[in-house]
């Protein structure tokens, strides 16, 4: 027990000292999760959103009702610096129609709107027609954009919108009544109403967290040491390879205890997350997860020929597995063969778990394979590690 | 004159050793060539796959209508004009399995007095966006079934700014932005980090040889190696995704060009200004998350908050994404833009080499 306890202690105050391992344990997952607060709490809500439309007026001033001045007021007042609004305007006269239109095709502007010459008459006649229940045609309104880029579809959508709301204005302004069925929405796997994205990223966060150590503090740890033939030393002591190994991955264990407890206090208390402190599944799960990520290091430790090409692995499999694990992005219509990487993924079903047990949303996958998928990684790896062990033992 | 040919002589050893080094290193040739085209594709169907597809925004809903054929093909009007794809079923619980499966975002059930929309919690905040369409749809069903007669219509006109635009194709670009400025300052921080690590820049301060020439002679290396691993990306891109890309193979090699000095450039200032390679990674990790995150990379200007907008307009990727759309052919810009985004990055990564072997030579004097 002391043998364990004094490598437990060996362990975590090396870490504790190295300020390499502080970085990755504590500074890289509390800045990475404030940056993507940072950047997608606020990305394309209201008081973002702020689309550049141009508005050409073609139409001609003439006597009688200037429909047309009212159209561009209508959208002056929706439009910067207004409360509420979600896009600049800019108007122009009809002769600039080609400069216009090559705002938009230099991304200097999303959509053009153009009133047509014959605005103010084409109005009058409609509701003259329609008055005296005559079918009239539409005036139309052309919207000139680029629809593959976001921006401009995104602002003829909101273009379009508008239109539809002004036709409605219209409408029961000249006595007709608009049918209106009952508008109800549903959230399937919904715990938590509306959940922010703070709650969305905060499971994942702490998944990448627990992974990292185990990659970044297992690995390179096992690498150096087989380097420098570390392992084989402890053979020759009276040191029993159960108590380097426990006291080994217990310092481990501790490490990611801190950090969970940690990241979950931060999300709370600097980006104020709701998320179900304390559930008892949570952290049992995260436990199991954990011995899954440092089993993972062990397996990393046992290939990489030092601690550089821990470096090197880390690197490369670190990106895809957190991009396929859906902890920025969900993940959707993917092709079979990525489908693959992210069915034995496992960080997409730690994330879909701990996703259920903070209480965020339903897990998109049985919680069985939650625990089956995990538990097969660990398996593999812990038998992978003992194998690669005794074979050096032999040697 | 003897002594510049020394210098050529010096700087073309240096160059071949920094070659033969390079091609010896397994690690640097796989972070040059396999992890950018990992990253597109990870990134690229990742991405497009939100976007409901990789040739067009495309949001697919399944779609329940009770009984009455009527609303069907109001329905279908309403989808056509909305921009939706709708995957009609036959029961109710059918818009549940394709919503949970992701095979359609987000569910409708039509019935005669009430129109649901359902929505999957996974999805997370993309919910928000579709939350926005839910209030258009509702609008124009209404509009459809009160059979009142409109005053306005709107008619979408494309404006045509190159071959084939599509959502993987928009993409794309800025994926291997991301990518080919990731192997660079990797690469350069990684190499000179190691030399410092080792001893060697130490030992190379006591002899003649001058610090600018020595890294400028790494990053040669480095600048074939990127150039080549960008043309690679781009054909698997091409293949993979069919983007279809109208290449100016001249002006893409002359940005890849200049932007891959750039990174170099900026690899070799982050190695200066840090003592140990794990700072330099680490430093590296966050301004390349940062830069990634905060550009208009994988989302436009128009949606971000006006923090982000400021952040992203100093982001060199952001240049860097708009240059390689105009030489794949999909986004103009104005010509003297092009060249000045050239210029900069040239220059400005030419001077972060030479300055900065010179630094760091410097520096090992102590």
């Amino acid at each position: 027990m002391k043998e364990i306890w004094s490598l437990f202690k060996f362990h975590l105050l090396s870490d504790l000292r190295n300020r390499r391992s502080v970085f990755w344990v504590v500074i890289f997952p509390i800045l990475l999760f404030t940056i993507l607060v940072l950047t997608f709490s606020n990305l394309g809500v209201r008081g973002s959103l702020n689309f550049r439309i141009i508005l050409v007026n073609e139409s001609k001033m003439a006597n009688g009702p200037k429909f047309a001045e009212e159209f561009v007021n209508a959208f002056k007042s929706l439009s910067f610096p207004n409360k509420g609004a979600i896009f600049t305007l800019s108007v122009m006269k009809g002769q600039n129609i080609k400069a216009a239109f090559e705002k938009v095709i230099y991304s200097e502007a999303d959509a053009v709107l153009v009133i047509p010459k014959d605005f103010n008459s084409a109005i009058a006649r409609a509701i003259l027609l329609r008055k005296l229940g005559i079918p009239a045609p539409l005036v139309p309104i052309k919207i000139f954009y680029v629809p593959n880029r976001a921006s401009s579809n995104l602002a003829e959508g909101t273009v379009e919108g508008i239109i539809g709301k002004i036709n409605s204005y219209l409408t029961t302004k000249f006595g007709y009544t608009l049918k209106s069925l009952k508008i109800e929405s549903e959230t399937f796997g919904s715990i938590m109403k509306s959940p922010s994205y703070t709650n969305f990223v905060a499971p994942g966060i702490i998944v990448i967290a627990a992974f990292m150590t185990g990659l970044l503090l297992v690995a390179p740890k096992l690498a150096l040491m087989r380097r420098y033939g570390i392992m084989k030393k402890y053979i020759s002591t009276p040191m029993s390879p159960y108590s380097f190994f426990v006291g080994f991955v217990s310092s481990r264990l501790f490490i990611m205890l801190i950090q969970y407890i940690g990241l979950i206090l931060f999300s709370m208390f600097v980006l104020g997350a709701t998320i179900r402190i304390f559930s008892w599944q949570a952290f049992v799960y995260y436990l199991f997860s954990c011995a899954v990520y440092t089993s993972i290091g062990f397996v990393v430790g046992f290939i990489a020929s030092g601690p550089t090409s821990v470096g090197a692995i880390s690197s490369i499999i670190n990106l895809p597995l957190e991009f396929l694990a859906g902890i920025y992005f969900p993940l959707y219509n993917l092709p079979w063969y990525i489908n693959i990487l992210v069915y034995i993924n496992p960080l997409w079903y730690t994330t879909n778990a701990l996703r259920q047990f903070f209480g965020v949303a339903l897990s998109t996958t049985p919680m069985w394979l939650n625990i089956l998928v995990p538990g097969i990684w660990l398996m593999l790896s812990v038998a992978f590690s003992s194998i690669r062990r005794s074979l050096e033992v032999r040697r | 004159m003897v002594k510049y040919n020394s210098r050529l002589r010096n700087f073309l050893e240096l160059l071949s050793k920094a070659f033969y080094m390079f091609i010896r290193d397994k690690q640097a040739t796989i972070m040059i060539f396999v992890s950018p085209i990992a990253f597109m594709l990870i990134l690229g169907f990742v991405i497009a796959g939100i976007s409901g597809g990789t040739t067009s925004v495309n949001v697919k809903i399944a779609t329940y209508i009770s009984n009455s054929s009527r609303y069907t093909s109001i329905f279908n009007k309403v989808a056509k004009k909305s921009g939706i794809e709708p995957i009609f079923v036959k029961h109710r619980d059918d818009v549940k399995k394709l919503v949970d499966s992701g095979k359609a975002q987000m569910g409708i059930t039509l019935d005669a007095s009430n129109v649901t929309f359902f929505y999957n919690q996974s999805f997370g905040q993309y919910n928000n966006y579709l939350k926005d369409l839910q209030a258009f749809i509702a609008q124009d069903i209404n509009e459809e079934i009160s059979g009142i007669p409109m005053y306005l219509q709107i008619i979408p006109e494309s404006l045509k700014t190159g071959s084939s635009l599509t959502v993987i194709s928009f993409i794309v670009p800025g994926v291997l932005a991301i990518a080919i400025m990731m192997a660079g300052v990797f690469g350069m921080a990684t190499t000179l980090g190691s030399y410092r690590e080792n001893g060697s820049l130490r030992r190379l301060r006591t002899t003649p040889l001058n610090g600018s020439l020595f890294v400028f002679s790494l990053a040669l290396n480095r600048f074939w190696s990127s150039l080549l691993s960008s043309y690679v990306t781009v054909l698997v891109s091409e293949w993979i995704f069919s983007t279809n890309y109208d290449i100016n193979w001249f002006s893409f090699t002359l940005l890849m060009a200049s932007a891959v000095f750039m990174s170099l450039g900026f690899g070799t200032v982050f190695s200066v200004v840090f003592k140990d390679l794990w700072t330099i990674l680490n430093f590296s990790t966050i301004i390349l998350v940062i830069m990634m995150l905060f550009s208009n990379v994988f989302y436009p200007f128009s949606i971000m908050p006006e923090y982000m907008r400021q952040i992203a307009h100093v982001m060199p990727v952001t240049y860097f994404a708009q240059g390689l759309r105009y030489t794949l052919g999909i986004a103009p810009i104005h010509l003297w833009r092009f060249a000045f985004i050239n210029v900069i990055f040239a220059f400005g990564g030419l001077l972060m080499i030479l300055l900065g072997g010179n630094a760091i030579f410097y520096l090992e004097r102590r």
